[in-house]
Order: C-alpha cells, then sequence, then structure tokens
C-alpha cells in the first residue's frame, strides 16, 4: 500500500509539473472555466427580453383600436416600434426583422365592441425564433384577455351585478400557476446552470485527454507507469486527481460564488451536491482516460473533443427532453456522466432534493465510473505493453 | 501565375489526401455531428410529458378536465396523486415534469358563481417542457372556462352567438408564419449545423499555414507559388474551399431532405449564401493560421472563436436581452450576420433584398481576412524571394 501511494505522489507531482510546462493545458484546465464561467453566465445577466419590436396596422384608428396600442406598449415585454396602415410596408419590415410580429387591427374593430358581436385582431408572429415568438404572442394575450376581461366587466355590472360576482363571472375558472420550488422563470436562471456543468466536464476532458495523448506522443507512458511503481492503479488515479481536485474547486467555485453573483438560488445540501460531483468528476476522468487513449497525438485529442461540447449538452436532456429523443440516442446520452448529473444536479440545487430522490442518479453515475475505471485499466495496461520494448513479464504489479 | 497556382494547388490536394486526421475532420466529422444532431430532434415536437393529476374535487367538471389532459399529445398522465406531498415528491425524484391539481369545491364555487381555480405545477428546470405544460394547460382551462361562461350568458337568455362574443370580447387570432407547428427541428437544426460546420472549417482552416511552418515545409510551398502571395492564398485554399462547399451542399442537400426541414425560399440563394459563409469562416481562419506560428494556440484560438458562436448568434436568446458588450461582441462574429441571413432565406422565404445587410457584413470579413492574409504572404514572398 505504501508502494502505491508513494507511486501515486509521484505521479500526481509529475503531472502538476507538466501542465505549469504546457501552456495548451495550463489555458484549457486554468484559464478556460474560468473565463467562460462568467463570459457566458454573463449573457444571461439580464436574465431575458423586453421590448421585442412590433409593428401595428392599425385599419380602425379608433380611440378603443388606440386603447389596444397603448396597452401593448406599455407591456414590458414589447415595444409598438412601427404604426402604419400599409400591410406590405409592415410585411417588408417583418422580412428584414426590423420587426418580429405585426398586429393588425381591422376596420370594425370598435363597432365590434360596441354591438357585443365579439372583435378580433390578428397577429401575424415571426415564429422562426420560439423565444421572441413565444414573449410576444404572452404579451399580446395578456393585453387581449385583460381588455376582454373589462369588457366582460362592464356588461356584468350593467346587467345588474355587483363587482364581485360580475367579477367572478368573468373568470368563472381561472388557472393558477403554483412555484413548488420558487421555481426558476427566466432564460438566463434555466441555462447557466447547464452550461456551467457543461463547462466543468468539457474543458477537463479537453485537458485531460491533451494530457494523455501528448503522453502516448512524446512515447513517455512507460515512463509514467514506472515512476507509479509500475501501479495501473497509482498511474490512472495519481493523473487524473490532480484534475479532480482542482475540477472540484471549480465546482464549488461555481456552484456558490457564481451562484450567487447571477442571482440563482441555491436550495440543496452542499454534502450531497459535493459528493454527487465527486462520482461524476471521477466518472468524466476514468473516460477521459479511457477515450483519449486512442489518441496519438495532442492535438488530435483536442480536434476531437472540442466537437463533443454541442452534442453532449442537446443528448443530456436539459434542454430537450430525453425522452422525446430516438431510443438508441436515448441509450448513448445515459452512457454520458453529465446526463444523469444535470438531472441530480437541477433538483438539488433547484429543488432541495435529497439523497432518497437522487439515488437513481447516483447508481447511474457509478456504473458509469466504474465502468470507465475498468476500460481505462485495461487500455493502460495494453498501451504500456506495446510501448515496452522488452515487452517484461512481470511488470504489473496491480 | 495560373500555373503556380495549379502547383500549389494539386501540392494541398496531396496533402490533405496524405493526412487521414484532416479528411477524418473535413469529412467524416461533418456527416456523424450533422445526423446525430438532426436526429436529437427527429421526433420534431415533445410528446407525451409525464403529468400528474390531483383530483380532489371528485366532480364532472374535473374529469372533463382529467379527459382533456390525457387527450393532449403533450401530456401523459404518469400518475393520480392524492395529496400535494405527493406532487412534491414525484418533482423530487424527477418522475413529473407537470401536475394538475382540482381542489375541492372547485365545481361548487363554479356553480354558485364564486371564482374557482385550477393549479398547474410545472417543470421550471426544462424550459420546453415547462412552457408546453402551460401552454396546454391554457389551452383547457380556457376551453372550459368558455363554455361554463357561454352556459351561464345562454341561461340569461342569450344566444348561442352573442354568449360566444361576450365570454371572449377581444379575440386574439395568431397566425404562425413560417414554422406554423412550432417544430423543433426545423427551428433547432438549421441554426446548430451551420455553427458546427463554421466550427470544422476553422478549426481545419487554422492549420493550414501554420503546420507549413511548424513542419518546415513553408519555403517548399513557397517554392511551389513561385513566391507569389496569390498563388499561395488561390491554391491553398481552392482544395479546401471545394470540399468544405460540398458539405455545406450535403447539409442543404441531403440532411435537410433527410429531416424533412424544408427550405421556404431560393434554395440557390440558400446555397450561394452558404457558399458565401463557407468562404468567410475559412478565410478568417486563414488569416489566423498566417499570423500564430503555433499549431496548438491556432487551434485554441479557432476553438474560442467558434464555441460561443451559436450562444452569440442570438438565434435562441435575442440580442437585445444580452447585455451591451457581449451584444458588441456578437457583432464581430461572422455567425450571427450569416445565421440570420439563412434564417430569412430558408424559413421565411426571403429574397436577396431582405438580406444585403448581412451580405455586406460578411462581405467585410472575407475583406479583412483576404487582405491580411495578403500582406502577410507578400512580406512572407519578399523575403523568400530575397533569399534565393
Amino acid at each position: 500500500m505504501k508502494h502505491k501511494l508513494i507511486g501515486w505522489k509521484a505521479v500526481f507531482v509529475r503531472e502538476v509539473r507538466r501542465i505549469k510546462g504546457d501552456f495548451n493545458i495550463l489555458a484549457v484546465v486554468l484559464l478556460a472555466p474560468l473565463f467562460y464561467a462568467f463570459f457566458y453566465g454573463s449573457i444571461y445577466g439580464l436574465k431575458g427580453e423586453q421590448d421585442v419590436p412590433v409593428a401595428v396596422v392599425d385599419m380602425d384608428r379608433s380611440a378603443d383600436s388606440r386603447q389596444f396600442i397603448r396597452a401593448l406598449d406599455a407591456h414590458k415585454l414589447v415595444k409598438v416600434s412601427e404604426q402604419s396602415s400599409d400591410y406590405g410596408q409592415a410585411i417588408d419590415l417583418l422580412m428584414e426583422m426590423k420587426v418580429h410580429a405585426i398586429l393588425l387591427i381591422p376596420e370594425e374593430y370598435s363597432e365590434s365592441i360596441k354591438l357585443r358581436r365579439g372583435a378580433y385582431v390578428t397577429l401575424y408572429l415571426n415564429t422562426s425564433r420560439f423565444l421572441i415568438a413565444n414573449d410576444i404572442n404572452k404579451a399580446v394575450n395578456e393585453v387581449g384577455e385583460r381588455l376582454g376581461g373589462n369588457l366582460r366587466m362592464q356588461f356584468f355590472q350593467q346587467a345588474g351585478y355587483s363587482r364581485d360576482q360580475a367579477l367572478a363571472l368573468v373568470d368563472p375558472l381561472r388557472l393558477e400557476q403554483k412555484a413548488l420550488f420558487n421555481p426558476l422563470d427566466s432564460y438566463g436562471d434555466f441555462l447557466i446552470p447547464g452550461l456551467l456543468v457543461l463547462i466543468i466536464q468539457q474543458t477537463m476532458l479537453i485537458g485531460l485527454s491533451e494530457s494523455i495523448a501528448k503522453e502516448r506522443e512524446k512515447k513517455t507512458l512507460l515512463d509514467l507507469f514506472r515512476i507509479s511503481g509500475n501501479s495501473t492503479w497509482a498511474t490512472m488515479s495519481g493523473k487524473g486527481y490532480f484534475y479532480l481536485l482542482l475540477y472540484m474547486a471549480y465546482s464549488f467555485f461555481f456552484f456558490v460564488v457564481h451562484f450567487r453573483i447571477f442571482a440563482i438560488p441555491f436550495r440543496g445540501s452542499v454534502v450531497t451536491l459535493g459528493v454527487v460531483t465527486g462520482i461524476f468528476l471521477l466518472s468524466v476522468i476514468y473516460w477521459s482516460q479511457f477515450i483519449s487513449s486512442f489518441f496519438s497525438k495532442k492535438i488530435v485529442s483536442m480536434q476531437f473533443f472540442v466537437f463533443t461540447s454541442y452534442p453532449v449538452f442537446l443528448l443530456s436532456g436539459y434542454s430537450w427532453p430525453l425522452q422525446s429523443m430516438p431510443v438508441y440516442l436515448q441509450v448513448i446520452s445515459n452512457c454520458i456522466p453529465s446526463t444523469p448529473y444535470l438531472h441530480a444536479f437541477i433538483r438539488i440545487t433547484q429543488m432541495g432534493a435529497s439523497w432518497m430522490h437522487i439515488q437513481n442518479e447516483v447508481l447511474h453515475l457509478l456504473v458509469i465510473a466504474v465502468l470507465g475505471l475498468l476500460l481505462s485499466r485495461v487500455r493502460l495496461k495494453y498501451l504500456v505493453r506495446q510501448e515496452n520494448p522488452d515487452n517484461l513479464t512481470g511488470l504489473y504489479k496491480n | 501565375m495560373l500555373k503556380f497556382t495549379r502547383q500549389v494547388f494539386m501540392r494541398e490536394m496531396e496533402r490533405i489526401s496524405r493526412r487521414k486526421n484532416l479528411y477524418l475532420l473535413m469529412i467524416v466529422l461533418p456527416i456523424l455531428l450533422f445526423l446525430l444532431t438532426a436526429a436529437i430532434y427527429k421526433n420534431k415536437v415533445v410528446a407525451d410529458l409525464p403529468v400528474a393529476v390531483f383530483d380532489a374535487d371528485g366532480s364532472e367538471l374535473s374529469r372533463t378536465m382529467i379527459r382533456a389532459v390525457s387527450e393532449s399529445r403533450s401530456l401523459e398522465i404518469a400518475a393520480y396523486v392524492h395529496s400535494q406531498d405527493e406532487i412534491r415528491e414525484g418533482f423530487l425524484s424527477g418522475r413529473f415534469q407537470g401536475a394538475f391539481y382540482f381542489p375541492e369545491g372547485m365545481e361548487r364555487g363554479v356553480k354558485r358563481g364564486q371564482p374557482a381555480n385550477v393549479v398547474v405545477y410545472r417543470n421550471h428546470f426544462n424550459l420546453v417542457a415547462g412552457n408546453l405544460i402551460m401552454k396546454e394547460a391554457v389551452t383547457i382551462v380556457r376551453m372550459v372556462s368558455g363554455a361554463i361562461m357561454m352556459k351561464k350568458l345562454g341561461s340569461k337568455g342569450m344566444g348561442p352567438e352573442q354568449s360566444l362574443a361576450m365570454a371572449n370580447p377581444v379575440r386574439v387570432e395568431t397566425q404562425s408564419l413560417f414554422n406554423p407547428a412550432y417544430n423543433y427541428a426545423n427551428y433547432l437544426v438549421p441554426g446548430l449545423l451551420p455553427s458546427m460546420l463554421q466550427m470544422i472549417i476553422m478549426v481545419v482552416a487554422v492549420l493550414v499555414i501554420t503546420v507549413e511552418r511548424s513542419e518546415g515545409t513553408f519555403a517548399a510551398l513557397m517554392a511551389a507559388a513561385g513566391g507569389r502571395p496569390l498563388a499561395v492564398l488561390l491554391g491553398k485554399s481552392g482544395p479546401h474551399l471545394l470540399m468544405h462547399s460540398a458539405t455545406a451542399l450535403g447539409l442543404i442537400g441531403i440532411i435537410f431532405p433527410l429531416f424533412d426541414i424544408p427550405v421556404h425560399g431560393s434554395v440557390l440563394l440558400l446555397l450561394g449564401l452558404t457558399f458565401y459563409f463557407v468562404a468567410a469562416a475559412f478565410f478568417i481562419g486563414f488569416m489566423i493560421s498566417c499570423l500564430v506560428p503555433d499549431v496548438m494556440v491556432a487551434t485554441e484560438m479557432a476553438v474560442f472563436i467558434n464555441t460561443p458562436a451559436f450562444i452569440f448568434s442570438g438565434y435562441t436568446f435575442p440580442l437585445w436581452g444580452m447585455p451591451k458588450f457581449h451584444a458588441a461582441f456578437a457583432q464581430i462574429m461572422p455567425f450571427t450576420h450569416f445565421l440570420t441571413a439563412f434564417i430569412k432565406v430558408y424559413q421565411m422565404g426571403a429574397s436577396i433584398d431582405h438580406i444585403g445587410g448581412e451580405l455586406l457584413r460578411l462581405s467585410i470579413f472575407v475583406m479583412v481576412s483576404l487582405f491580411v492574409s495578403f500582406v502577410w504572404l507578400e512580406r512572407q514572398g519578399a523575403k523568400w524571394r530575397a533569399g534565393l
């Protein structure tokens, strides 16, 4: 055991020295996580959008239509940037994306209200970008609902109902949205935690992979193995645990400091999150060691792994629900450590989930980690045997 | 001139064919990435989101609404629960994405003319799922509420048409232009794939000159070009531009039809725009390749420029929602301008008149990159000629 620990320490110190002397790995594991975390996080600093430009074509030109326009312009999500009576001109603005919707108020709008035959407005919505379209749709419908509600109130009160009775008749059944966990409701609050996890996983993956590929490129794997006292455990963990320590520190920094800076609530237990994060990082380390061992050049490993960032995030089910993906992609997704981790992470940090609630994800992560460990161990033994010119027998003690 | 350009062109073709890594990056990787990303959104819309139902009212009204929930394509009733604690536990363990709660006395309240509520709990941690559950809940409650109001107005002697008008005195008729079904494949795939294409182009392009320098073959390149900067520029770029343009062609001609992504505008215009974008991305990479001698540093620069390109394009989160600095940064990314024009053409059916501004901005990237690369190559050419 003592022998292994000495080997472990030697590999650990060697890794620190190697990183110190390699600007590329240093940039990936020291600069990139901090830079990306703040740079990406601050994109969503304003949390959501406001004043989306909308054109109004007012064919009615009445007090009622002007009331609708004023109410719409006062809505925080929308800004009436253009008013015209020419629909063609408004369409041109839409095609140039100077406005993102056209609200058409027809000629008979005011008359329909007065005659109580139901008025309508038409919203031509550019649905090529969903967030913008949803916000405009929400704003216009809210304005329509509110003005409609006022008209119903007037009607019921004129029909002799009291204000309270009229209020109940205006909306016999209401929808109440209840927050079980003071839920997040901005795009920024939704995306930033996911991005932080992705930054942690991907920078560690790329940095460690570059380090492993460099060993192969410089043909130093055998040297590394000997330094470890010919122990696969000491080789793998000595090399990987530097990253474990570094990224545990990043995780703590991101989930405590970063969350506070960007006003993202943290409702769970730091200990629970710490343990799950540890298992997650270990699984990323073992899989990085295994996959990167197939690359014999540092640059090639980087070129390969940078392309995994988008697919890994999209496959995680964080933005597009997992159950809506084809089954074979669900299987692939479940082999990636960030998938179960993100599911557990969000429930711990945002809902305050305990161990009991995240058992499946922890088990899932453990399976991925153990499988990664076994595969990278077998692979390391194979590579050392390949690099060993004398094909020494009895080289392995573990 | 033509002879030298041809020499450099043939030399570059030969170099690409010798490097497995390069053709894996340029040919195999885009195919894999495009197919994988498009397949994620193959089902196009979200269906069967697991929701819980807590019917504390047990009335005809609540059963009507439960039927509406179960008939929704987007929702699937995963469990009937008997307390709010069960809902809470279901959320914590990830079994439910949403829940409907019909409180006791709901129907009685409605009959007595007292306001009654339906409670919806939704998962805010997945915006797609959360918004969809809310949309379905609003539709169901509005439909039932409208029916109740019409019945009440009918009982006051109002005809069906008048009742309908009073139930909804100001109707908003929404005409969703361009992607009316809110199809996620049509929305996200055409945005994501070109961003991956840009990354591939730049990761390869930043090495075009850098590798010649790091491997000590730059003099041989200059010799093949006769020291002419234009011959290097054209001869080196030619094979890459052809291969990346073929990938762009495959993206629009194979991937889009394969995943039923329609092109509403002119396909020729879309192809022309994409080829121009390929050139813009390549020449930016080429410029970096001239200026940065280290292979790894050049690659890291390409990664730095490309990783945030999609997020900064304003496609999923608009530029006006970003802080001013980030919105300004987005403007110096060619992808932002390309994607705006790309959406206009493929999704909105826009003509070339509508994308003039974006083409102009893309041209600035092309011109600046070409100018810097040319000046740098001219200097190198002069040095090479002086050394003869």
